[in-house]
C-alpha cells in the first residue's frame, strides 16, 4: 500500500505533469508577458523612436534567439521537458545508502549510490528520484530517513509522461 | 509628460553623485521585489498550481541577482536607449551570461547546491546544464526593457520631483535600500556566522514553503 504521504507526493507529481500539456499556464504566463510588452510598447510609442522598425527588430531577435538556445540544448545534450527519471541504460535496481549530510543549509541530504551510475543520487527527506527498469518506472523515496523504492505502474508512468 | 518622456529618450541626464546613488537604489529596490514576484508567480503555476513557495532567502519579498541584473543592464544599455533592439539584444545576452555563471558558481563552489535548476521545471526550452534557458532570458530581455523606459525614467522623474526636498528623496532611496540590503547581507552572512535564525528557518517554521533543488 501507499502511504498518505507518498500519495500526494506522486498525486503532486502528475498533477504537475498533466498541468503542462494544458493550456492555462501558457494563457496566463503567456497573458502576463504580453501586459509587460504592452506597457514597453506604450511608452515606445510616446517615445517617438521608430516603433514599427523595432517591432520587428526585435520579433526577429526572439526568433533568432530560440534557434541558438535550440541548437546549444541539442549541442549540450540538455533535455526539455520535466528531467526526473533515469533510464534503464545507466541505473539498476540495486541501491545503497552511502553518505548523510546535514551542514548544507540545514537540510539532511541523501547521497544513494545505485550499481552502474557513476554518480551518487543526491536526494533529501521525502523527495524522490525515479528510474527505469525494462517497462517499469520506479520511485526512490527517502522518508523517516529510510529509503524505500515504489513501483509507479500503479500511476500509468512511463518516463515523465503518462502511458 | 509624453514631451517629458521624449526628452528621456533624447537627452542625457545629469544628477550630482547623491541623487544618483539614490536612484541606483530605488533601482535596486524595485528590480529584486519585481524578480520575487516573477518567481512567486512562476513557481506557482510550476508547481502545477498547487502551492506558493517563498523564493529568495531573505525576510522581505527581494531577489539578490535581479538587482545585480537591474543594475548591469543600466550600465550597459543606458546610454543606448535610443535602441531598443540593442538594449534587448544586451539584456538576452548579459543577463544569460549573468545567471549561468551565477548558477555555475553556487554549483560548483556550493557543493552542488542550486538556487534555481531548469531541468526540472516547466517551459525550459533551450535548457544549458540546468543553469539558463531560453524562457528566463526572454523574459529577463523583456523585463530589461521594462526597466529601461518604464522604471529609470520613473525613477528619474522621480528625483526631478522631489528636487526641492532633495534631502527627503535621498532619505527614502538610501533608506529604502539600506532595509533591503542589511536583510540580505544579515541572511547572507551575519545569520551563519553568528548561528542565528534565518529568514527561511523561521518562515518555514511558520507554515511557508520553499523550493528544493537536487
Amino acid at each position: 500500500m501507499v502511504s498518505g504521504d507518498l500519495m500526494k507526493i506522486l498525486d503532486d507529481q502528475m498533477l504537475l505533469d498533466t498541468m503542462n500539456t494544458e493550456t492555462t499556464i501558457g494563457i496566463v504566463l503567456g497573458s502576463l508577458v504580453l501586459i509587460m510588452i504592452g506597457i514597453v510598447a506604450f511608452f515606445l510609442l510616446r517615445s517617438g523612436l521608430k516603433t514599427k522598425k523595432i517591432g520587428f527588430s526585435i520579433s526577429g531577435t526572439i526568433l533568432f534567439v530560440i534557434v541558438i538556445f535550440g541548437t546549444i540544448g541539442m549541442i549540450f545534450g540538455s533535455q526539455g521537458g520535466l528531467d526526473w527519471y533515469l533510464t534503464k541504460s545507466t541505473i539498476s535496481k540495486k541501491y545503497t545508502e552511502i553518505e548523510s549530510d546535514s551542514s548544507l543549509r540545514s537540510r539532511t541530504y541523501y547521497y544513494i549510490k545505485v550499481d552502474g551510475f557513476n554518480d551518487a543520487i543526491s536526494v533529501t527527506e521525502e523527495e524522490y528520484a525515479c528510474y527505469q527498469d525494462n517497462d517499469s518506472v520506479y520511485a526512490l523515496i527517502v522518508s523517516n530517513r529510510v529509503i524505500e523504492t515504489w513501483n509507479m505502474d500503479d500511476y500509468q508512468y512511463q518516463g515523465s509522461h503518462l502511458k | 509628460m509624453k514631451e517629458k518622456y521624449k526628452q528621456y529618450i533624447n537627452q542625457d541626464h545629469s544628477f550630482d553623485q547623491a541623487t544618483m546613488l539614490g536612484i541606483f537604489c530605488l533601482i535596486i529596490v524595485i528590480a529584486g521585489i519585481f524578480g520575487f514576484v516573477y518567481e512567486f508567480i512562476f513557481y506557482y503555476f510550476n508547481s502545477g498550481m498547487t502551492e506558493f513557495y517563498w523564493r529568495g532567502g531573505n525576510f522581505l519579498p527581494w531577489i539578490n541577482i535581479y538587482a545585480i541584473g537591474a543594475v548591469l543592464i543600466y550600465i550597459l544599455t543606458y546610454r543606448k536607449r535610443k535602441n531598443p533592439l540593442f538594449v534587448f539584444l544586451a539584456s538576452v545576452i548579459s543577463t544569460g551570461i549573468l545567471e549561468y555563471i551565477g548558477g555555475w558558481l553556487l554549483y560548483h563552489f556550493g557543493n552542488g547546491f542550486r538556487c534555481w535548476d531548469y531541468n526540472n521545471e516547466i517551459l525550459n526550452f533551450g535548457n544549458i546544464d540546468g543553469f539558463v534557458c531560453l524562457r528566463s532570458v526572454l523574459i529577463f530581455g523583456i523585463s530589461s526593457l521594462l526597466l529601461i523606459y518604464v522604471i529609470v525614467p520613473f525613477c528619474f522623474s522621480l528625483a526631478k520631483k522631489m528636487n526641492r526636498n532633495r534631502k527627503k528623496f535621498l532619505i527614502l532611496s538610501y533608506s529604502l535600500c539600506a532595509i533591503f540590503l542589511f536583510d540580505e547581507v544579515y541572511n547572507l552572512i551575519f545569520a551563519r556566522v553568528l548561528s542565528l535564525p534565518r529568514a527561511s528557518d523561521i518562515y518555514k517554521a511558520l507554515g511557508f514553503s520553499y523550493m528544493t533543488f537536487k
